[in-house]
């Protein structure tokens, strides 16, 4: 985990593809910042008046999630109306070296193994179904540095406001966790659809909260141990 | 508005621990004696805020609503260094 100490303190910046990124397992659930390849991205492009149907577009390309993770999953799925940006090449955008300014754009440094930069287009966004979202064609997942950064982003392009990196980790650290133990749950096996269900439940030693209520109150350790007990061979 | 980081050591006070602002950067923050700040943990960071500019979170669930802090985003002005789209090509 990322403390608000190391932000201040060692890290690179801009940050290097190994501080900005996880590995893309199978088991990671799709969260905000993840970037899926062959994404049916939709553009309604104008047609001869404005009483016509817009004439339809579809580009195959790489596109961001934008949702933000409690938002895009339904009864522990994702639901099905979900919210892309598409990734644009960086020379395109005009990101300079230290990432100021370009405030519309997410920086996504090396995103391809190529050395290149890329980024997350925010001037742009499309809806299409969870189902084009294959986890096969995921090519990144945002590390918790790069989560916070590309919060920063969003909130930078529709806000102008840049909010700190250590107040956007301290925020999103409960989900963070969150997602840590469902990785770790399908990592195991269980049904992936099954863990939210299983962290709305109570158990004695947690005071009487839900193990989510726990989580929410910095109770990490806590309900991750009670994960593992959960993962035992035969519970 | 930022300063350069000033060296400040902790000293004791009873069973609290003191830590000194320095004298410019209270003028700088208009810190004034009697004002109230709030103390959290952030990470590693001890993190000062006014009082006054320190969150509120209300209400439980789905209707919990947490004011962020006033005191610590920076705001930026002017447009994007990326124009905005006039066509279809991105």
């Amino acid at each position: 985990m990322v403390s608000a100490g190391t932000l201040g303190g060692s890290l690179s910046w801009p940050p290097v593809p190994d501080e900005y990124y996880l590995p893309a397992g199978p088991a990671r659930p799709v969260m905000q910042g993840d970037v899926f390849d062959n994404v049916p991205f939709i553009k309604g492009r104008r047609a001869s008046k404005p009483t016509d149907d817009p004439n339809i577009a579809v580009d195959r390309r790489l596109v961001v999630v934008l949702g933000y993770p409690c938002d895009i999953y339904s009864a522990g799925r994702l639901a099905k109306v979900q919210t892309v940006a598409p990734v644009i090449d960086a020379d395109k955008a005009g990101i300079p070296s230290d990432w100021d300014g370009a405030f519309t754009v997410a920086p996504l440094p090396d995103l391809l193994g190529d050395g290149r930069m890329y980024a997350a287009d925010l001037r742009v966004a499309a809806n299409i179904d969870a189902f084009y979202l294959e986890v096969a064609n995921r090519k990144r997942c945002l590390s918790e540095l790069g989560w916070a950064a590309f919060r920063q982003r969003l909130g930078l392009a529709h806000t102008r406001l840049i909010n700190h990196l250590s107040d956007l980790v301290a925020v999103g650290s409960d989900v963070w966790h969150e997602m840590a133990m469902w990785q770790r749950w399908n990592e195991r096996g269980r049904p992936a659809d099954r863990f939210q269900a299983w962290l709305d439940g109570r158990e004695a030693n947690l005071g009487g909260f839900s193990r989510r209520a726990a989580l929410g109150r910095g109770m990490h350790d806590v309900v991750r141990a009670s994960l593992e007990v959960e993962l035992q061979p035969g519970c | 508005m930022t300063t350069t980081p000033t060296s400040v050591k902790v000293t004791r006070s009873g069973n609290s621990k003191m830590l000194p602002v320095p004298a410019e950067l209270a003028r700088t923050a208009h810190a004034e004696l009697g004002d109230a700040y709030t103390v959290e943990l952030l990470g590693d960071d001890i993190v000062y805020r006014r009082a006054s500019d320190h969150a509120v979170v209300t209400g439980s669930g789905a209707e919990r609503v947490g004011v962020v802090p006033a005191g610590r985003a920076l705001r930026m002005t002017g447009r994007s260094g990326v124009p905005p789209l006039d066509d279809w090509s991105f």
